[in-house]
């Protein structure tokens, strides 16, 4: 069965076709990169799938529901969660906090000022932490980590809610080889509760965690199929050498 | 029949004003994504200078002539001393463009009291239409905005710097690291605005009295204009100014129709703009004239 | 394993926290002023607890919410207004009905404001905010000063003193004690709100707005709950001042009344309650003092411009800025103690760690 299944999504802005008819559909529980060269729509795909944009025309089905007009707030408490490109992690609020806040976002209003979530999460957000390796900076305000943990607290604030699709903009953007490799095994237990979208510039890195692979060029799906499949394909080798 | 023309020349005539006040906000705003709170106490500075060389006994147009250059350097300074340190912060500036409104409102209210005064147009007299008489004032402001406006565009779109400027517009990254000197294209923008709405300013004081609150009525009209066109275009605010120009003294002339002039006083007209301007914005996020966002 | 646990950097436990002794206190100060000086500079401290109230409802919006607010004298005017009619029209001074038409009138008028300028299909620009609050409260002041029913230029004045049952509250020690009881209990909201886990998705809002709607936030609702709440604040203040000052007026609606707020919240320090209440009392004394001097009085509102200026170009922080360090401004919402980490130890699975 289909998690999600875009249907002809079309988006432009301007004169620029950034996304052409584009039709993907993603199953449960796989991991699925998005590759392309610059400008192939990448980016314009995954965020009209997390809501920052709205296609022009085509649908987006997620677990059955068509959320072509829904908002991102809406999207995000059906499951569907985004990381961002740029990192993007409350600065001045602890590593905990930062945690705290992503996992509440389903209390009522009421329930948030009477703080009665705020011991329900404790032993959660520790093994998600002890998981991501942040656990000794618990207590540190997450604007002072480092480029690569404050991508990994990232990453854990989108996963620590268990969404059944995450989006991931170049998780390892700015990542040293080592950290690289980290962030992989740590996306690789997600595959039991989730599925992933990857768009990642670094094809070592979709390649050894990647189950599919969608190819752009131009606004147009080029190919999609498993790694192998993408591997010998005679177009995309023509796009990725030519033009790259 | 000559009632419309009266209306239109009118219309326009507040209108050029508006064109000249929020060319100069809408400059700023999209070239450093800071929004002038006081740019309306730079229109004032204008008409306070008009005022100051009339008191010093020498004629009106000395002081128009200046009030550009004069408004146009305060702009540079403030620039220089505060905006430049603020350029990552847009909020911090805006907030300092506020307090730096206050200082200067406070200042000529301190220099001219509660008080409105009125200027003498450089010249008088009226030509007539029909049964309906003209300033000739009123036609000068209006040539003059638009050969100010057609300098402008040609000056945009023509010369070297213009097109820095509009370079630095669509991706001020890029510009820096093509070799322009944004942080310089910036103080000079900040005091050309400045500049525009000194000259605004002066224009406009033999129409308007001036006062020290003349300033604050002029920048919440310039906002609704920028709001109602859109930031980012040169046609945008030029269109929202122009409506709110038509605004203005429309409802003012609704208002003076018979069965109406004794229910509504001047000022519920005046709040009117405001309220239905806000309503159009409410409505229209991107300003009317924009067909399409992204 | 142990080592591991006396690794984590806990700071809280090693941190001395200044807030609570700041308004420590400031409560002991509030309490002995009556008692320390004449029945006119009680009247003034008076002015100023009520003022603080408004400063408050500004910081919960832009310390807080990041709702950056020159509106907040339309809700204190509206209500002043309204509560100054119910005395002259209908001879109407309770207390308890002057506290519901404060509270009532700033949360409908702030509703309405926030209804217009926050809740939309697209998510509204901060400079759309700031100057749809500031075109709001220009627009009342002038339609108020152009309306004759309300007094026009001249404003309402109030004859009657507020009334608790038959008993007269005067200007002076118990209007002084009332309104540090109101003041009291509006800081204690305010605190209890913003320590909340609400105040931790305020926190959110006012670092990454987006973010936090990527994370399933209704950005806006919150922001506009804050809003009104601060309305009504406003509005409580907005009625205590005008009943307190026996007058209310077109200057108390405007951009003026606005421009103090602002500067009251930035020159105390935003986003930390006490700091807004300690730039009122500064303000307003230095006001206070340079109003006896004729040769300044008139340069005061210059003053406070540059005031302002100074405040937002060096020290954005304020006041508090000086005293406390960031990490006590932002805050912690979580609790997280030795303790009972040890107690989990046992639970977790250290398969990544070793």
């Amino acid at each position: 069965m289909n998690l999600l299944k875009i249907n002809s999504i079309s988006k432009k802005f301007g004169v620029l076709q950034a996304l052409n008819e584009v039709n993907i559909s993603i199953k449960k529980n796989t991991f699925h990169g998005l590759i392309g060269p610059n400008g192939s729509g990448k980016s314009t795909l995954l965020k009209t799938i997390a809501g920052a944009h709205y296609a022009d025309s085509g649908e987006i089905i997620f677990k059955n529901s068509n959320i072509t007009n829904n908002s991102p707030e809406l999207r995000s408490q059906k499951g569907l969660n985004l990381k961002f490109q740029i990192t993007a992690i409350l600065p001045q609020l602890t590593v905990y906090d930062n945690l705290l806040l992503a996992l509440q976002t389903n209390h009522s209003i009421w329930e948030l000022i009477s703080s009665k979530s705020k011991y329900l999460y404790y032993e959660k957000i520790i093994e998600v932490l002890e998981n991501f390796k942040l656990i000794k900076k618990v207590d540190t305000l997450a604007g002072e980590l480092s480029h690569g943990l404050q991508q990994w607290l990232e990453i854990a604030m989108v996963v620590v809610k268990k969404p059944e699709l995450l989006l991931l903009d170049e998780p390892t953007a700015g990542m040293s080889p080592q950290e690289r490799q980290v962030t992989g095994e740590l996306l690789v237990p997600l595959k039991s509760y989730c599925s992933l979208i990857i768009v990642e510039h670094d094809l070592d890195f979709i390649k050894d965690i990647c189950d599919y692979i969608t190819v752009l060029d131009q606004g147009k799906v080029l190919e999609t199929g498993s790694i192998e499949k993408i591997r010998t394909s005679k177009k995309v080798q023509e796009v990725y050498t030519t033009r790259v | 029949m000559d009632i419309f023309i009266k209306i239109g020349f009118d219309i326009l005539a507040f209108s050029c004003i508006m064109i000249l006040i929020v060319s100069g906000l809408a400059i700023i705003a999209s070239l450093m994504g800071i929004f002038n709170l006081g740019h309306g106490e730079f229109v004032l500075l204008g008409a306070y200078s008009v005022y100051f060389f009339r008191e010093l006994g020498l004629p009106e147009w000395t002081g128009m002539l200046i009030a550009p250059f004069f408004v146009g350097t305060v702009g540079l300074i403030i620039e220089v001393i505060f905006i430049r340190r603020m350029y990552v912060a847009p909020v911090v500036a805006m907030l300092a463009t506020f307090a730096i409104g206050l200082i200067i409102r406070e200042t000529v209210r301190g220099l001219i009291g509660g008080k409105y005064y009125y200027v003498d147009a450089p010249i008088q007299g009226l030509f007539e239409i029909g049964e309906y008489s003209f300033s000739i004032w009123r036609l000068a402001i209006i040539i003059l905005t638009i050969i100010i406006m057609l300098l402008c565009y040609l000056f945009l779109k023509k010369t070297l710097f213009g097109l820095k400027i509009r370079g630095a517009m669509e991706n001020p990254s890029l510009a820096r690291s093509s070799g322009i000197s944004t942080s310089r294209l910036y103080t000079l923008t900040f005091g050309f605005g400045a500049a525009l709405a000194g000259l605004a300013g002066a224009l406009m004081v033999p129409v308007y009295s001036l006062s020290a609150d003349l300033g604050l009525a002029f920048m919440v009209q310039a906002f609704l204009s920028l709001m109602l066109g859109g930031i980012g275009t040169f046609e945008g605010p030029l269109l929202g100014s122009a409506f709110i120009g038509a605004m203005v003294p429309g409802f003012q002339w609704i208002r003076e129709l018979p069965f109406i002039v004794n229910y509504i006083s001047p000022i519920f007209s005046e709040v009117l703009v405001f309220v239905v301007a806000l309503i159009i914005v409410k409505i229209r996020p991107n300003g009317i004239f924009i067909k399409k966002s992204f | 394993m142990r080592k591991f646990f006396t690794n984590i950097d806990i700071i809280n436990n090693k941190n001395f926290k200044v807030i609570p002794l700041i308004e420590i206190l400031f409560l002991m100060f509030l309490i002995v002023i009556p008692l320390l000086v004449n029945d006119f500079l009680t009247i003034i401290f008076t002015r100023m607890l009520i003022l603080s109230i408004f400063a408050l409802s500004f910081d919960l919006c832009w310390g807080y919410a990041g709702i950056l607010t020159f509106g907040q004298s339309l809700f204190f005017g509206i209500a002043g207004y309204v509560t100054a009619l119910f005395a002259n029209k209908l001879g109407f001074v309770q207390l308890w009905g002057v506290f519901l038409i404060g509270i009532s009138i700033g949360f409908l008028s702030s509703f309405l404001v926030a209804w217009f300028l926050l809740l939309g299909k697209k998510t509204p620009q901060l400079i759309f905010i700031a100057l749809g609050t500031l075109t709001t409260a220009y627009a009342a002041e002038r339609l108020v000063s152009g309306w004759y029913w309300v007094g026009g230029g001249n404003g309402l004045s109030i004859f009657e003193f507020l009334k608790f049952g038959n008993y007269e509250l005067e200007p002076g020690v118990s209007f002084y004690y009332l309104a540090t009881f109101f003041l009291i209990v509006v800081y204690l909201l305010c605190k209890y709100l913003v320590k909340s886990q609400f105040g931790l998705v305020l926190a959110g809002i006012r670092q990454n707005e987006n973010r936090l709607s990527y994370l399933g936030y209704k950005v806006q609702i919150y922001k506009a709950i804050v809003f009104c709440f601060s309305g009504s604040l406003a509005g409580l203040a907005g009625a205590l001042y005008a009943h307190h000052e026996g007058f209310i007026g077109p200057g108390n609606m405007g951009i003026v009344a606005s421009t103090y707020a602002v500067l009251y919240g930035l020159f105390g320090g935003v986003g930390t309650l006490i700091g807004p209440v300690l730039g009122v009392f500064f303000i307003e004394g230095i006001k206070f003092k340079l109003s006896d001097i004729d040769a300044l009085k008139s340069y005061w509102p210059i003053l406070l411009g540059i005031i302002l200026l100074l405040v937002v170009v060096y020290k954005p922080s304020g006041l508090l800025g000086f005293i406390i360090n960031d990490k006590e401004r932002f805050g912690k919402f979580g609790v997280i103690n030795i303790k009972s980490l040890k107690k989990f130890k046992n639970k977790i699975t250290f398969k990544r760690l070793s």
